[in-house]
C-alpha cells in the first residue's frame, strides 16, 4: 500500500510562497492501478516527482510498501535509488549508449535489485515477453518505433519488480491509434502482475478506462478520489464534473425529500428526482448535473422509449451541432441556457425546435455552485 | 494558483533539484572545494596582478607604491597604447562581427549558392593561427616586393595600402577573426526559429525589410555576446600586434606587457600589471553591460522547437556576388596565407610562380635536424596534451557538481567562467610569472603547464556544462529509479552519453594550445622552449622559412584535430 498523508509543498518566491502541492492525503491500495487526473499546472507531476524522490516536499510524509521513504519532519529522505520503484517517461527516456537487452536489465545490474548475472537474461526475457515487446533485444535503442520504446521502458520498470509503478504519461508521445491499443496492453499487463500503478494522465479516456481509482487534480490539491465510475457520474463539484467531460449544469430548488440523499428538485424545465451526498433543506438551491449523454430526444421521433422522468422537458431550438461519426453532438439554446446533448446521428438542423428529457430515473446534484 | 505554471517554467531549475542534491555533506564539501578551486583559478590572478601594482620595481628595495599609477596617467605613451588598443579592437570587432554576421545569415536563410559547403570552407582560414596569418600578411604585403603589394601597386600609388598601418593591423586582425564570428553566428542562427522572419515576409516585407526589422533585433542579445568575444579577442590579440604593429611602432596593450615584463634587461611587473589591470577592468565593464543587456533581451530568442525545411529567402543576383565575396575572404584569410607559409618553407618564392623552381626541403631538415625545434614540437606537444588532460579531468566533476547547485551558486559559476574568457592570456601569464618567480618551476615547462591549465579549465567547465546540458535529464533520472546511485548514474549514463562531447573539448582545448602564441612566449625560457618561442625568435632572426615551417606544422596538426571535433560535435 503506498500512502501519502498531509504532504504539501511550497515553491518559495522573493514576492510570496506558492503552494504546488496542499494537503495531499492518497492511500493507494496495493496492486491497483491509480491515475492523477488534471490539466497543466494542476500538480500531478509534481507529486509524482515527489513519490519518486526526485522532488522534495515541505511537509507529510510518503510511505511506499508500508516503508517510510520522506517525511521532513522525522528527518527521513530516502533518495531516488534506495526507493522501491519503478518510472516510465512520456518521452521513455532510454539510454541510447545501451542496447535493448542492456536497457532492461540494468536495474538488475545496480543497486537495490542487483542479482546475479546467470539470472539476468531469463528476467529480460520474462518481462519482454510479459509487455509484448517483440525486437531484437541487441538492437540499438535508436532503430525503435515509437511503440518499442515504450515497452523497452515499461520492462525495464518492471524488471525489478517494484512495488510502485509510476507512469508519467508514457501514452503522450504516441499516435492515437496506436495509443488506444497499447492502453488495453498497459492494462493487461498491470492486471497480470498486479502491480500498484500510479499514473499520470491529462487524457480523461484513459483515466477512465484503464483505472481502479482515479484522484482528480486541480491548483495543488486532489478535489476527489473514487473509482472512476463513482468520479465520472457522482462527481464532487462542478470542476471534476468537467475534468471528466463535458457536463450540463441546471440550477434547481429542493422541492421534496425523500431521504438524506434523495430529494425532488424543481427546475425552469420541470421536476426531477435528484441524488446527493447530503441532500440540503426545502428551497435551497441546488445545481444538477446532467451528462450530454444522458438527455434524449423526445419531439416525436422516437416516442417509445420509455422515460422515467415525466416532467422534466427541456424545449429549445439547434443552434449547432458536430457529427464524429458514431455520435453527434448538439448544442441546443433553452431559454438562455446553451444544452449539449449527445445522441446517434441524426440530421440535426440548425434552427430547428427540439425537445430533449432525461434518459435516467434519477439525476447527480451538488449544492448550489456556479460552474 | 494562476500564474503557477509559469512559475514553473520559471523556477525549473529550482523545481528538478533532487532532494539528495542539496544535503550531504560530501556533496557539500565537494561543492565548496570545486567552487573554491574555481575562485582559486579566476580570482586570484587577478588579484596578484592587482597587488602587484602598489609594488615597486624590483631594481628599487620592496615597498609599497603608487608610482606604477602615477606614471601610467601621467605619460602620454600610456594613453596612446591604451587608446590606440581599444579602437584596434572596436574597429576589429566591427568590421569582423558584421561581415560574420551578414555572411551568416546569408549562409543559413538566403539562397546562396554553396551555402553548406560554406560551414566546410571556413575551416580554412580558421586553421590558420593568428601568429602565421599576420606572418602571411607581412610577407605578402611587404613594401620590398611582397606579392600582393607589387600587384596593387600596378593599379594604386604604391603607398596607398600599407600593411603597417592602423588600418592594415585592423584589416589582419579582422580576417583572423572573421571564421570565429561566422561560426558562431551561424550556430546562432541555425538553432533559431525562422518563423518570425517568415511571418515578417508574410506580412509582405521585403527580405531586407525583414532582415533590418526582425533578423536584427531578435539576434541582438546573442550578437552582442559574440560582439563582446571579438572585442575581448581585440583587447588580447598579441599576434598581429606583434608583428605588424610593433614594427610600426604602434604598440599595444599586449605587446607593451611583453616588452615591459621578458624583453627588457629591467623588468617592471608593476608597470605591466597596471595595463593588466586596465583590460580586466574595460572587461569587467564590458561584460556587465552586457549581462544586463541580455537578461533585458532573452525574450527575444525563439529557439527552434519542431525542426523543418526552411524555405530559403531569395536574394536575387546578389547572390552571386555573396557567395564571390565569401570566398574572397577565404582566400585572404585562408587560402593565401597558406600558400604563403607553404611556399616559404619550400623555399619558393611566390613571385616566381610563373617560373619553374623546384621546391627545397632544408628548412624541414632544420626542423627534423636541429634539437632545440624537435624539443620545442615535444614541449607543446605534451603540453598540450597535459594540459587538455587535466583541463577535461578536473573540469568534469566540477561540470556534474555546478549543474546541481542552486539558482544563486549558479550564476556566480556562471559569471566566474565567463571571465577567463575575458581575462587576457598575458594577464595570466603575468599573474604566474609574480606568483611563481624565483621559485623551483620558473622557465620550467610545468610552469607553462600550470599557465594554460588556468586559462583553461574554466573554460573547460563551461565547455562541459554544455555537453551535459545537452543529455536529457530523464536519462539520469531513469538511472535513479531504476536503483542506480549517483556514480552509477555518472559512470554508466553521464559519461558514455558525454564522451564524444567530451572528446571534443579535449581536441579543442589541444588545438587551443597549439595555436596559442602569447601565453608561451611570455612563460617559456630558452630552457623549456616551445613553438611559439622557436617562431618568435627565427622571426626575429630572419628566418621566414623555418617560421614558415612551423606553421605547415601546426596547421597539419591543427587539421585533423578541428576535423574531428567537428565531427564529435555533430554525433
Amino acid at each position: 500500500m503506498i500512502r501519502i498523508d498531509a504532504l504539501r509543498k511550497i515553491l518559495k518566491t522573493p514576492d510570496r510562497d506558492w503552494p504546488l502541492l496542499s494537503d495531499i492525503n492518497l492511500t493507494i491500495p496495493t496492486g491497483s492501478f491509480f491515475t492523477l487526473l488534471g490539466s497543466s499546472a494542476s500538480g500531478k507531476t509534481t507529486l509524482l516527482r515527489v513519490l519518486a524522490g526526485l522532488d522534495s516536499h515541505d511537509a507529510g510524509e510518503i510511505s511506499i510498501a508500508d516503508q517510510l521513504v520522506s517525511s521532513p519532519k522525522r528527518g527521513v529522505c530516502l533518495p531516488t535509488h534506495q526507493r522501491d520503484i519503478g518510472l516510465v517517461f512520456q518521452s521513455s527516456a532510454l539510454w541510447p549508449t545501451m542496447s535493448v537487452y542492456d536497457n532492461i536489465a540494468y536495474p538488475l545490474t545496480t543497486g537495490r535489485s542487483k542479482v546475479q548475472s546467470k539470472n539476468i537474461q531469463q528476467e529480460v526475457l520474462r518481462v519482454t515477453e510479459l509487455v509484448g515487446l517483440m525486437v531484437h533485444l541487441k538492437a540499438a535503442v535508436g532503430m525503435l518505433s515509437g511503440e518499442q520504446r515504450y515497452k523497452v521502458a515499461l520492462a525495464r520498470a518492471l524488471i525489478a519488480k517494484p512495488a510502485l509503478l509510476l507512469l508519467d504519461d508514457p501514452l503522450g508521445q504516441l499516435d492515437p491509434f496506436l495509443r488506444e491499443h497499447v492502453r488495453n496492453e498497459l492494462k493487461n499487463t498491470q492486471r497480470k502482475t498486479q502491480t500498484t500503478t500510479l499514473y499520470i494522465a491529462d487524457d480523461k479516456a484513459e483515466a477512465l478506462s484503464m483505472s481502479d481509482y482515479v484522484a482528480v487534480m486541480n491548483g495543488g490539491r486532489v478535489e476527489m478520489t473514487g473509482s472512476p465510475q463513482d468520479v465520472y457520474g457522482r462527481p464532487n463539484s462542478a470542476l471534476v464534473a468537467q475534468s471528466l467531460g463535458l457536463c450540463n449544469f441546471i440550477s434547481g430548488t429542493v422541492k421534496q425529500k425523500i431521504d438524506t440523499q434523495h430529494g425532488i428538485v424543481q427546475t425552469q424545465w420541470g421536476a426531477v428526482t435528484v441524488e446527493m451526498e447530503s441532500l440540503p433543506s426545502l428551497n435551497k438551491k441546488v445545481t444538477l448535473m446532467v451528462r450530454p449523454e444522458s438527455l434524449i430526444r423526445v419531439d416525436g421521433t422516437n416516442p417509445n422509449i420509455p422515460l422515467a422522468t415525466e416532467a422534466l422537458r427541456i424545449r429549445g431550438r439547434i443552434l449547432s451541432s458536430m457529427y464524429f461519426g458514431e455520435r453527434q453532438e448538439t448544442d441546443v439554446l433553452a431559454g438562455l441556457q446553451q444544452i449539449r446533448f449527445r445522441h446517434t446521428p441524426f440530421n440535426a438542423r440548425e434552427g430547428r425546435d427540439i425537445t430533449l428529457a432525461l434518459r435516467n430515473d434519477r439525476c447527480w446534484a451538488i449544492a448550489d455552485q456556479a460552474p | 494558483m494562476i500564474g503557477v505554471g509559469r512559475l514553473l517554467t520559471k523556477r525549473r531549475d529550482e523545481l528538478i533539484m533532487r532532494p539528495d542534491e542539496t544535503t550531504g555533506l560530501t556533496r557539500r564539501v565537494a561543492l565548496i572545494f570545486g567552487f573554491g578551486l574555481l575562485c582559486l583559478l579566476v580570482i586570484v590572478p587577478c588579484l596578484l596582478v592587482l597587488i602587484e601594482t602598489f609594488f615597486s620595481t624590483p631594481r628599487d628595495p620592496i615597498r609599497l607604491t603608487l608610482d606604477h599609477y602615477v606614471d601610467f596617467f601621467t605619460q602620454v605613451d600610456s594613453y596612446l597604447i591604451v587608446g590606440r588598443t581599444i579602437l584596434f579592437s572596436v574597429f576589429t570587432t566591427l568590421v569582423a562581427g558584421t561581415t560574420g554576421f551578414l555572411f551568416a545569415w546569408l549562409a543559413v536563410r538566403t539562397n546562396i549558392p554553396g551555402a553548406k559547403f560554406m560551414v566546410i570552407a571556413i575551416t580554412l582560414p580558421y586553421l590558420i593561427p593568428a601568429s602565421f596569418g599576420a606572418i602571411s600578411w607581412a610577407l605578402l604585403m611587404d613594401p620590398a616586393g611582397g606579392l600582393i603589394h607589387q600587384w596593387l601597386g600596378i593599379v594604386f600609388p604604391a603607398d596607398a595600402f600599407n600593411i603597417y598601418s592602423f588600418s592594415g593591423l585592423v584589416f589582419v586582425e579582422a580576417l583572423c577573426s572573421f571564421p570565429l564570428a561566422f561560426t558562431f553566428f551561424y550556430a546562432s542562427l541555425a538553432s533559431t526559429d525562422p518563423v518570425l522572419e517568415e511571418a515578417s515576409t508574410a506580412a509582405g516585407a521585403s527580405v531586407w525589410e525583414t532582415f533590418r526589422r526582425v533578423t536584427i533585433p531578435r539576434m541582438l542579445p546573442n550578437a552582442l555576446s559574440i560582439l563582446l568575444l571579438l572585442f575581448i579577442l581585440g583587447l588580447e590579440s598579441f599576434d598581429v600586434a606583434w608583428f605588424l604593429g610593433y614594427p610600426a611602432n604602434s604598440k599595444m596593450i599586449s605587446v607593451e606587457i611583453l616588452l615591459l615584463t621578458r624583453l627588457t634587461d629591467q623588468p617592471d611587473p608593476g608597470a605591466a600589471a597596471i595595463y593588466g589591470l586596465f583590460i580586466l577592468f574595460v572587461v569587467l565593464i564590458s561584460v556587465q553591460l552586457y549581462r544586463r543587456r541580455v537578461v533585458r533581451d532573452r525574450r527575444l530568442i525563439v529557439t527552434k522547437g519542431k525542426l523543418y525545411r526552411h524555405l530559403p529567402f531569395d536574394i536575387g543576383w546578389l547572390r552571386w556576388v555573396a557567395c564571390i565575396g565569401f570566398y574572397l575572404l577565404i582566400v585572404l584569410g585562408g587560402a593565401l596565407p597558406l600558400l604563403v607559409i607553404l611556399f616559404n618553407s619550400l623555399d619558393i618564392p611566390l613571385e616566381s610562380l610563373s617560373r619553374e623552381v623546384s621546391p627545397r626541403f632544408y628548412n624541414y631538415q632544420w626542423v627534423l635536424n636541429n634539437e632545440e625545434s624537435l624539443q620545442a614540437l615535444v614541449n607543446t606537444v605534451l603540453i598540450g596534451v597535459g594540459a587538455a588532460t587535466i583541463a577535461i579531468g578536473v573540469g568534469c566533476p566540477m561540470a556534474l557538481l555546478f549543474l546541481k547547485t542552486k539558482q544563486r551558486l549558479r550564476q556566480a559559476i556562471d559569471y566566474l567562467t565567463f571571465l577567463p574568457f575575458a581575462l587576457p592570456a598575458s594577464l595570466f601569464a603575468l599573474a604566474l610569472l609574480l606568483a611563481f618567480e624565483g621559485s623551483a618551476i620558473d622557465g620550467t615547462v610545468w610552469l607553462l603547464l600550470i599557465g594554460f591549465c588556468l586559462k583553461v579549465v574554466p573554460f573547460s567547465v563551461r565547455n562541459i556544462q554544455g555537453v551535459l546540458l545537452q543529455i536529457d535529464q530523464n536519462l539520469e533520472v531513469a538511472s535513479m529509479a531504476a536503483g542506480g546511485g549517483a556514480w552509477t548514474t555518472v559512470r554508466r549514463i553521464v559519461l558514455p552519453l558525454a564522451s564524444p562531447g567530451l572528446l571534443a573539448s579535449w581536441l579543442l582545448l589541444l588545438t587551443v594550445f597549439i595555436r596559442q602564441f602569447s601565453m608561451p612566449l611570455l612563460l617559456a625560457t630558452p630552457d623549456s622552449p616551445v613553438m611559439s618561442n622557436l617562431v618568435f625568435r627565427e622571426w626575429v632572426a630572419g628566418n621566414t622559412g623555418h617560421v614558415a615551417v612551423c606553421g605547415v606544422v601546426v596547421v597539419c596538426v591543427s587539421l585533423p584535430l578541428t576535423v574531428l571535433a567537428r565531427w564529435l560535435n555533430r554525433q
